[in-house]
């Protein structure tokens, strides 16, 4: 009795426990064997029963029926591959965030409201505002309702801290840089009050964030 | 539903090469063809069950498996358990049971799938699986006794399709 004189709907059993990876080795083995993994059940299998870290982006009106032997193939696949990257450390594949954080200088502030100064102020860094898109988000001090600093964002993913008072540009992102996604402020004092944290998270290879 | 006289009850099992095996009703009926066939003929207790497609040193090997497991809970309904995760996970007694040659192994696969006894198919089959787990293509020719009768350029292209699916 050889392995390949099982019957058929035996191989595709036994290929049932198989991984992915060893269902794409089995392709190759031989026509008969490559055959019997290109059968239907096993991808539509792996394919709704899998575990949740794996499940594919079907949209809820598909009827699996309707899908192709290939497709059912390819989903599984992609899934896999995804959930491969997400989850294994020192690999090649794109981290999904990288954090910084941006340490600034706390100033006592007493000038005119973030809409004024956008309205007409001569900031040193002002091209920024011609270009595209621009968030200002004024930080807050925790005591009373003042600002000092207006974090400045424009696309693609550049974001600049001015200070409101003296217009001056005290931190930019690195153009060169990764772009930063989102940013947050933590505006609670630090250090006796001197600094407030500026977070930046920005789409990253892992060898950046070794390099930070 | 199995009585208090299906419990003493003994069963006569004659496989293709004539033994013959008497064994507990408990023990046989693991065997959902068997259960069936016991159904099926009823009173007359005495009748011996042909088992045409089994040989005697592989029923051995399946009763003493069903012997083992005689106290086991009936399996879920097909269904149901299709659904479930497959996981490789084969218990330390079966594990152990199951180290046996080739052979022996897809003979027992081929007895359990025929007496329908799925606990023990799961069991032969994760074994295979576990026997690809990893291995390339070569290794798996190599274990199985398999000759690779794709063309060079046929390998080429489904090595090609699959390489999307790889690290790099």
């Amino acid at each position: 009795m050889l392995f390949c004189n099982l019957p058929e709907d035996i191989l595709v059993k036994c290929f049932s426990f198989c991984g992915v990876e060893d269902l794409l080795s089995l392709e190759s083995v031989c026509k008969h064997i490559s055959h019997v993994v290109s059968s239907r059940s096993l991808w539509l299998h792996k394919l709704l029963y899998s575990e949740i870290e794996f499940t594919p982006s079907i949209l809820p009106h598909v009827d699996t029926s309707t899908i192709s032997n290939a497709t059912l193939k390819s989903l599984v696949i992609s899934s896999h591959r995804s959930h491969r990257y997400w989850t294994r450390p020192q690999d090649e594949a794109v981290l999904p965030t990288r954090y910084q954080e941006v340490v600034l200088p706390r100033h006592d502030y007493s000038g005119p409201t973030s809409d004024q100064i956008l309205r007409g102020l001569s900031l040193t860094r002002s091209p920024v505002f011609n270009e595209s898109k621009v968030d200002v988000v004024p930080v807050s001090v925790p005591t009373g309702s003042s600002h000092e600093y207006l974090v400045i964002r424009r696309s693609p993913g550049y974001i600049q801290c001015t200070e409101v008072s003296s217009g001056t540009c005290i931190w930019e992102s690195n153009i060169a840089d990764v772009p930063i996604v989102s940013f947050d402020v933590d505006p609670r004092p630090r250090q006796g009050s001197s600094i407030f944290r500026l977070l930046t998270v920005s789409l990253s290879q892992i060898n950046s964030v070794h390099s930070q | 539903m199995s009585t208090t006289e299906d419990k003493t009850r003994k069963v006569k099992l004659v496989t293709s090469d004539n033994e013959e095996f008497e064994v507990d009703w408990e023990v046989a009926t693991r065997s959902v063809l068997i259960k069936h066939m016991l159904e099926d003929i009823g009173e007359s207790e005495e009748q011996a069950i042909p088992l045409p497609n089994v040989t005697a040193n592989v029923l051995k090997k399946v009763l003493e498996w069903c012997e083992h497991h005689r106290k086991d809970p009936e399996p879920a309904p097909e269904s149901s358990d299709d659904n479930r995760k497959r996981t490789l996970e084969i218990g330390d007694w079966d594990a152990k049971f199951i180290q046996v040659d080739q052979e022996m192994l897809f003979e027992i696969i081929l007895a359990a799938n025929y007496l329908d006894i799925k606990a023990l198919l799961d069991v032969g089959c994760k074994t295979v699986a576990n026997m690809i787990k990893g291995k390339q293509p070569e290794e798996i020719r190599k274990m199985f006794n398999i000759v690779n009768d794709f063309t060079p350029e046929e390998e080429a292209q489904i090595k090609k399709e699959n390489e999307w699916a790889e690290d790099r």
